[in-house]
């Protein structure tokens, strides 16, 4: 029987048995990780528990039974600029919430897919619908981070887009008085 | 005697009908009441919002036009189309929309229709801000500091300010809910705070006139609830704070106001002012006298919004009374005023708003699930009862949830289990990838019933600013069972449909693409395209 290694935020999960199917129950040995890096000696002397979890999935989430706990979560999956899947998870009925965790198989954290080298690129991006007033920034010009480079009209009132770190403009990909929706590019840098 | 029983029975069918001139959860809400006493109820929609909750709680509905509410909910001419075509006697305006226009209050009764809410004289008088002040001014009741009438330009708006000292406040002369409003710090920034302010304002309300106001630091604002009968009586149902602020709009209401238990003197003298103003100008039905209070527990009015307002549940809490219903009696002439109620417990309310819980940006959008709340002393205030999409065209409030229990510290707690019981997520393909731009700002309402300053209860309009951690991202290191919940639905999306188990192998392209999928909701999100 194969076994299937997970990462999730710290944990790194090996489940005994390949999970599969709407419900059921499997195997799964978790340990936690410290964020800081380790040897094999120290990974060694980690605490391992060894846990039978049984789910059931619904449209929003998954529910899982634990040995003394029955607990239900909303998932909200997400991909960030660099590619990684990341989820916002609210457990039903607490205040309990996490937000932008990274999942990854293998055993390592989730990497991000840009290699080195490559000139990052950064986006300003409308955070809702709305009407460009102004412009403030051309292409080819550097900007301080904190700088406005656009001025919004979105729910009858004005707001400046500023920069979220300094950098050089490489496009302005929008108009004065273009209507925009929500995750609109506005401006695209490079560091 | 018997015969007088029988005539004092509502003619429960032979009312006329009420036409609800507004949308969402305040449109349902006023239905309800419209219902209880037997007024048929009519509902006016915009091309937006054909499926709305609103439309099908009414007896009939009207199109009214357009999805931008000046094409239909505040185009004065066709509403009073709809409510001439549907039979309607009396017209209640709700909140926002036409509720403080008086040239609607005027046409209405031009049409022979019966506006529920104050004549048109009055909204004049109180709701411009400007001659509000005067009024106040003459019956010696304290307000903020501040030019007595509008500034013409940013150079007069300075001298003012100097006079006053800063920081001071620019105010849009007709706004209301922090539109064409900014605060001003030193000399060097009223002219292009008075220019964006006038603009803001012209855009929103078609009036760019600014007045100059001092602004009181770390204030307490409170408000009272009035009750006129137009004939020159008028009884108060106690107050509301309403502090708790975030752009200058409100998130937090609660009732009676903790700054006010340290100063009853306070109290007394607010409500004996918000009486003196409504008797004088011979108020008529349910109104709201805004006030700041400082640290030291005086007060300041601020000025008198003549309607119902958003967070009229907490006094309805309190007092037991329904606002709407003696609205709609009042209109109909069956209204007398009684003894000013006795209140009793504590009532907090807060707006679950789609915004993001960070910035308190609007992120309005598809909804995909919503639960609210229930059980004991809980009330939901909703348009949304089943999966919808919060329009981007009106104002982006889920819901208003409130509370009512014995005590403070009960209420609050009552609060936080209300606020744990509710879901609202937008809606997700199967491997639970959001679709759409949906954001609610539900953890922050969590995070706010759980703040220290909150539950000692000496809350200040710049208590979110004054807590960052209310608006810091929640932490990205998950509990074990929250790390099993993310790794048992991202192994289950990859393994559905395959026979073969997965080994350590698994690649990040797989992980990319999930299995493919054909639901109109992938279509959406192609459309769309999945941003965050």
């Amino acid at each position: 029987m194969s076994s299937l290694q997970t990462r999730v935020g710290n944990w790194s999960l090996k489940w005994k048995t390949v999970p599969r199917g709407h419900e059921g129950t499997a195997w799964v040995e978790a340990v936690r990780l410290d964020t800081v890096k380790m040897d094999k000696k120290q990974e060694a002397a980690l605490e391992t528990q060894t846990l039978e979890v049984t789910w059931r999935r619904d449209a929003h989430g998954i529910r899982i039974i634990l040995p003394g706990a029955v607990l239900g979560f909303d998932l909200q999956g997400q991909k960030d600029d660099e590619g990684r899947t990341l989820f916002n998870i609210t457990q039903r009925g607490s205040h309990l919430q996490w937000c932008r965790v990274p999942f990854a198989y293998g055993d390592r954290a989730a990497q991000s897919n840009q290699r080195a080298g490559v000139r990052k690129v950064i986006r300003a991006r409308a955070q809702m619908p709305g009407k460009i007033l102004r412009v403030l920034v051309v292409a080819g010009q550097s900007v301080e981070k904190g700088q406005p480079i656009v001025l919004m009209e979105a729910m009858k009132m004005e707001n400046e887009i500023r920069a979220l770190q300094a950098g050089k403009v490489s496009q302005v990909k929008v108009i004065e008085g273009q209507a925009v929706e929500t995750g609109a590019d506005l401006v695209l840098f490079e560091t | 005697m018997i015969d007088k029983q029988v005539s004092a029975e509502p003619a429960l069918s032979k009312r006329p009908p009420v036409l609800i001139a507004n949308r969402g959860e305040i449109a349902i809400r006023i239905a309800r009441s419209c219902r209880a006493l037997g007024f048929p109820t009519v509902a006016i929609y915009s091309e937006a919002d054909r499926f709305a909750e609103h439309v099908r709680y009414c007896d009939s509905a009207i199109y009214v036009g357009a999805a931008a509410p000046k094409d239909s909910y505040l185009n004065i001419e066709r509403v009073l189309a709809a409510a001439k075509m549907s039979g309607a006697k009396y017209v209640h305006p709700g909140y926002g929309f036409l509720s403080e226009r008086a040239n609607f209050v005027e046409a209405c009764e031009k049409a022979g229709l019966v506006f529920v809410g104050p004549s048109a004289d009055t909204m004049k008088r109180m709701g411009d801000k400007i001659q509000a002040r005067a009024t106040v001014d003459q019956l010696g009741v304290s307000r903020v500091p501040g030019s007595a009438g509008a500034v013409k330009n940013g150079e007069e708006a300075g001298k003012f300010a100097a006079k006053i000292g800063y920081p001071v406040l620019l105010k849009a002369a007709a706004g209301g809910g922090g539109k064409g409003m900014r605060r001003v710090d030193s000399e060097m920034e009223i002219q292009s705070a008075f220019e964006a302010a006038s603009r803001e304002s012209l855009g929103a309300f078609g009036d760019g006139s600014l007045y100059v106001e001092k602004l009181i630091l770390q204030p307490h604002h409170v408000e009272v609830q009035v009750f006129g009968d137009g004939r020159g009586g008028a009884i108060h149902l106690g107050e509301r704070e309403c502090s708790i602020q975030r752009r200058h709009q409100k998130v937090l209401e609660e009732s009676p106001s903790p700054i006010l238990n340290r100063f009853p003197k306070t109290r007394q003298a607010m409500y004996e002012a918000a009486l003196r103003i409504s008797k004088h100008i011979r108020y008529s039905g349910a109104g709201t006298f805004e006030f700041i209070v400082d640290e030291d527990g005086n007060s300041y009015f601020l000025e008198m919004n003549t309607r119902l307002q958003v967070e009229h549940p907490v006094t309805e809490w309190v007092t037991g009374v329904d606002l709407v219903s003696w609205q709609l009696l009042l209109a109909a002439g069956e209204f007398q005023l009684p003894e000013v109620p006795e209140r009793r417990g504590c009532a907090i309310e807060v707006r679950l708003y789609a915004e993001d819980p960070q910035t308190f940006l609007p992120a309005p959008g598809q909804l995909g699930l919503i639960e609210l709340p229930s059980g004991g002393f809980v009330r939901s205030d909703t348009a949304f009862i089943e999966p919808g999409e919060v329009n981007l065209n009106y104002d982006p409030m889920i819901s208003k949830i409130s509370v009512w229990a014995p005590t403070r510290p009960e209420a609050l707690n009552r609060l936080r289990v209300a606020l744990d019981e509710t879901r609202v997520e937008p809606p997700k393909r199967r491997d639970k990838m959001v679709i759409g731009s949906l954001k609610t700002n539900l953890s922050f309402l969590k995070r706010l019933v759980r703040n220290a300053t909150v539950e000692s209860g000496d809350t200040t309009t710049d208590l979110i600013p004054r807590n960052p951690s209310l608006t810091d991202p929640a932490t990205s290191d998950p509990s074990l069972e929250a790390a099993l919940a993310v790794a048992l639905n991202q192994i289950l999306t990859h393994t559905q449909g395959h026979t073969q188990g997965h080994t350590q192998g698994h690649t990040q392209s797989k992980e990319e693409n999930p299995e493919p999928q054909t639901s109109t909701w992938s279509q959406v999100a192609r459309r769309e395209g999945v941003r965050l």
